[in-house]
């Protein structure tokens, strides 16, 4: 998994609950890393998945709950970093359409072999828009927390169902977002 | 302030440090990527220019031949057409004969035949002895054979001029150099046939892998120079031999041999000591990139008894893979 990750996830545990717990969090899950971690390196998953289990057993918050927070926290740290990509779509669901084709594009020129999620398309009416999602990791509670925080970037308000879910045994997660 | 704070502080420049580096290397990296593509593609125009090239050098040297395989081609037309005209000749004169003859037949069978039948077996006779059957039927099975082996080599130039022309593709297959050499002898035979004497000292040889449209250009390059360079008349010797390693083709003529500051220029592109208009300058140049890509070699010496002696060596080991 890409270091920017890691280095986000770190800079949201030491923002939202202390340096302290970020700590505690190394000290428990004791990563071959060390917790010394680069935007520009890749990091076992395992890590990642131990210290988010971690943190929420310190807070007490469901680890789903977690991974949907930082998946918020992440899409505001890279629209910060990376915000040509923000800039460049004028509304919520153009950028949507445009991370398989645009964002993706962009980092396999920086890292040769970055296992990216798949994010396909179809847009059903002009304000609705049906996300596929395809990855190993899994990790579809991290995408609703990046289309959360894709909605506040552009100020919509927006519903989404997750009926099929790649947790259910589905190839695939579907997520139907209709915007306000 | 307190320590803790001058810590925080610290460790607050020491991450925005991290994150400008990090920064730095993306950007760093994607001029790196971009930088790679832009060679990429420069690297495939090139790739596509050279291929191009060697098509457009190959189209000159069929220029260069094309008088000579009309040549060659015309000579079996000729006496092809003629020995037709013989033929043409001689049907009629089978036909009249086999007139004659069912006349006879019809008045053998009729009632009343004694004065009639005399009659014609007389000119019968006198028309067998006026058309020498026994030479027609000879020369008219010599004509067809000679005609048949006239269009065989029409088709056998035609064929040759059409498989050196194609473009070639990427295939290589295992190809006898000895057959390569004949294919190209043949293209180049009129320049040859008169003044040249041609001595062929071919050995058994391995297969090679290699594509051989660009193994015949190479050939016929090199020997159209050497026949060049002996303006027409001499020896030119052809020799094949091999070794563990490589089959190698010796092409010798007894020209004049290359001037000593020519030796080191033979291979560079546009390059000719030949005439304007008379030579690309392309030809050895080219050669020496297709046998360069079959990873073999191609030198030029001169021969100890004046003359040039080009070497060329294929290896034997080179899979369809290495290219």
């Amino acid at each position: 998994m890409k270091g920017i990750i890691f280095t986000t996830f770190n800079e949201m545990v030491e923002e939202k609950v202390g340096i302290d717990v970020w700590e505690r969090i190394l000290e428990t899950v004791n990563p071959d890393s060390e917790g010394i971690y680069t935007a520009v390196e890749d990091f076992p998953d395992e890590e990642l998945l131990g210290m988010v289990g971690e943190l929420s057993d310190i807070t007490g918050t469901p680890a789903i709950e977690l991974v949907r927070a930082f998946g918020l926290f992440l899409f505001h740290a890279l629209a910060m970093k990376h915000s040509v990509f923000v800039e460049d779509k004028s509304d919520f669901i153009e950028f949507l359409k445009s991370i398989e084709d645009v964002i993706h594009k962009e980092v396999r020129k920086l890292y040769p072999n970055p296992n990216l999620p798949s994010l396909e398309w179809q847009q059903p009416a002009e304000n609705a828009l049906t996300l596929f999602y395809k990855s190993p990791r899994k990790l579809c509670h991290l995408a609703e927390g990046l289309i959360k925080g894709a909605a506040e970037q552009y100020g919509v308000e927006y519903t989404m169902q997750h009926d099929i879910c790649m947790h259910d045994g589905s190839d695939h997660c579907r997520f139907d977002i209709s915007v306000q | 302030m307190s320590e803790t704070a001058d810590y925080k502080k610290a460790y607050e420049r020491q991450k925005k440090a991290r994150e400008r580096a990090e920064a730095l290397l993306e950007a760093r990296s994607r001029e790196l990527y971009e930088a790679n593509e832009t060679l990429k593609n420069a690297y495939n125009t090139l790739h596509d220019q050279k291929a191009q090239l060697v098509q457009q050098e190959k189209l000159a040297s069929i220029g260069m031949l094309a008088a000579g395989v009309a040549h060659e081609i015309n000579n079996p037309v000729g006496f092809v057409k003629s020995n037709l005209q013989s033929l043409q000749e001689y049907t009629k004169s089978y036909t009249k004969v086999l007139k004659a003859y069912r006349g006879i037949t019809e008045l053998i069978a009729s009632k009343d035949q004694d004065a009639a039948t005399k009659q014609s077996l007389e000119d019968l006779q006198q028309l067998l002895k006026s058309t020498d059957l026994k030479n027609i039927a000879e020369d008219g099975v010599a004509c067809i054979e000679e005609s048949l082996s006239g269009v065989h080599r029409i088709e056998e130039i035609v064929t040759n001029l059409r498989d050196f022309s194609r473009s070639d593709s990427d295939d290589r297959l295992q190809i006898n150099v000895n057959d390569a050499l004949e294919s190209a002898i043949k293209l180049v035979w009129n320049e040859v046939k008169y003044n040249v004497k041609v001595v062929k000292e071919f050995g058994d040889l391995p297969l090679v892998w290699a594509i051989n449209g660009q193994i015949v250009q190479v050939f016929v390059n090199i020997i159209f120079n050497a026949i060049q360079a002996m303006e027409r008349q001499g020896q030119l010797t052809i020799k094949t031999l091999s070794d563990p390693y490589f089959v190698h083709i010796d092409i010798i003529d007894s020209g004049p041999g290359i001037e000593e500051q020519h030796l080191s220029k033979l291979f560079d592109p546009f390059f000719t000591t030949k005439d304007i208009g008379s030579g690309t300058g392309l030809g050895l140049y080219i050669s020496h990139g297709i046998i360069d890509k079959h990873k073999g070699k191609l030198q030029a010496y001169n021969a100890p008894k004046a003359g040039a002696r080009f070497r060329i060596s294929l290896p034997i080991e080179a899979r369809k893979q290495d290219r």
